[in-house]
């Protein structure tokens, strides 16, 4: 279990999350939603290690690790896919998902030949240069990289921004197949019918602080809309 | 002059440049990969011919059978230094490599003086400095023909580290998105120290035939670092053979004018990287 407790984030003297406890469950998929400047981003970034947070602010199963980096995080199976898809530009495709398999030390289901196998689409562009691909695509290649590491936890911040109708599907069924597989998906999420629909449960954001939680079978659309924009 | 020795001069000029090439790669790695700039870079050219002809006496072998030893032992330092220094500073705001590395280039300066004098010394290849290659009615000196073997060389192999090994593909990642590459679990640190070691490494084979070619003396480290910057922002930063081609237009420059005044070569050089900067700001292979 991935998990904050009462976790503040700041940028310099600017404090960007207040309080936070959220938690995921292997297995689980968990949105979360909010409008722009909520600290969605400020909270993956935080849980995958790029920001620095109290050492006892996120704990992992039994263990403390707030003050963990990147790698750190990313060898006890937290990966994120950040915003903007963020591909190396200069790398090919395959390039891409081997610079983040060999960077890690991890065993599990997933190598390029699995990647390629789950995403046949990819298979045939392999050797293209990473940003020569279209959205959908490279949103695509972003989730496959962080699955090279064999993560636990596989953080996906908004994933469908920007992309078609068709190609959110693909990144969706991709995301499924990941959870089916035992994997947590944290998903942050524009579309909040959508983060709904995808998700088992889910936190609203606002200003920092986590005004609404609950399963999102059961959540009331018109509730969270409000808490989304707030009041 | 005849066409023969204008082809000649031509030979030469490239000759020379392809030891430029060698002076400026690993400049141009370091700044394309860890966005820093070495100041002490032409120093450590120094140093690593000094190393040299503090190894030959006592060995009793050659210069370039010295490599042997220098290359290992700058690859130590280089690894040090980026370890137990530089790693502190790069990625936070360039100034402060900038200036280290600008007091580690007078440190070195100094020490060099106070170990070896301001005397000026060179390293001797034997047979190899003199020897040379007769085509037809041309006669080409073997060192420099040498060193741009070794320069093609080494530039085929950095070729072949960056754009087809795992430390390669790593040193792309973080060139292109330092941040990202960490959350792919890039340990750029380790990575840098890696980089500077091998940089260092190649700055001990150009420093040692630098050394053979050029009688050289403790104050000689920022000429070095000029022609390999000038090497460097002709080709176009991040491009690697862009540096290479960048040294060989340098050295040809300064053969060239060389020819119609002894004391023109460097000038030349300069007035050549002005033109063509002047006409590409960028370089003539920056990629993108």
């Amino acid at each position: 279990m991935l998990r904050t407790e009462q976790l503040d984030a700041h940028y310099g003297l600017f404090q960007a999350l207040f309080g936070v406890s959220i938690e995921v469950h292997r297995g689980e998929v968990v949105a979360l939603v909010g409008s722009n400047g909520a600290g969605k981003t400020t909270l993956m970034r935080a849980l995958a290690g790029a920001l620095p947070v109290a050492h006892n602010a996120i704990h992992l199963d039994k263990n403390a690790v707030g003050s963990n980096s990147e790698c750190a995080q990313l060898a006890q199976g937290v990966a994120l896919v950040p915003e903007g898809r963020r591909l190396f530009a200069d790398l090919s495709v395959e390039d891409n998902l081997r610079v983040a398999a060999e960077s890690s030390d991890r065993a599990g289901p997933w190598n390029l030949s699995t990647l390629f196998d789950a995403l046949p689409a990819l298979a045939d562009l392999r050797r293209r240069n990473a940003t020569a691909l279209s959205g959908g695509q490279q949103q695509l290649v972003a989730v496959a990289r962080a699955l090279a590491t064999n993560p636990d936890y596989l953080l996906c911040d908004e994933v469908s921004l920007g992309l078609s109708p068709v190609a959110v599907q693909a990144v969706y069924e991709l995301l499924h197949r990941v959870s089916a597989n035992g994997t947590a998906v944290l998903l942050v999420e524009q579309n909040v019918s959508r983060a709904l629909a995808e998700s088992s449960r889910f936190y609203c954001l606002q200003k920092g602080r986590v005004i609404l939680s609950g399963v999102s079978r059961h959540a009331d659309t018109q509730q969270v809309a409000h808490a989304y924009f707030g009041s | 002059m005849g066409a023969l020795q204008v082809i000649e001069m031509l030979i030469n000029g490239l000759m020379l440049g392809a030891l430029f090439a060698l002076f400026g790669l690993g400049l141009s790695l370091s700044l394309g990969v860890m966005r820093m700039i070495n100041i002490a870079h032409g120093d450590l050219i120094v140093l690593a011919a000094y190393l040299v002809l503090s190894t030959t006496p006592w060995s009793g072998v050659g210069p370039v059978t010295a490599l042997l030893v220098s290359v290992p032992v700058m690859f130590a330092l280089g690894w040090l230094l980026q370890r137990g220094l530089l790693n502190r500073l790069v990625g936070r705001d360039p100034m402060s490599v900038l200036l280290v590395t600008f007091g580690l280039s007078i440190v070195l300066q100094n020490l060099l003086q106070e170990i070896y004098t301001a005397d000026t010394q060179s390293l001797d290849a034997g047979s190899l400095a003199t020897a040379s290659l007769q085509i037809g009615d041309m006669s080409i000196g073997w060192l420099p023909v040498v060193i741009t073997g070794v320069s093609v060389a080494v530039y085929g192999l950095t070729h072949l580290l960056i754009n087809h090994s795992p430390l390669g593909r790593q040193a792309r990642a973080v060139a292109t998105d330092p941040e990202t590459a960490r959350l792919v679990g890039i340990r750029d640190r380790r990575l840098f120290a890696l980089m500077t070691g091998f940089i260092f490494a190649v700055i001990a084979i150009a420093g040692v035939f630098y050394g053979i070619r050029t009688p050289f003396a403790p104050s000689a480290g920022p000429d070095r670092l000029l022609f390999a910057f000038e090497a460097v922002v002709l080709g176009g930063l991040g491009s690697i053979w862009g540096t290479f081609i960048g040294g060989l237009l340098i050295g040809l420059a300064q053969v060239v004018g060389a020819q119609f005044h002894a004391g023109l070569g460097p000038f030349v050089g300069h007035l050549v990287f002005l033109v063509a900067l002047l006409a590409r700001p960028n370089g003539l292979f920056a990629p993108r």
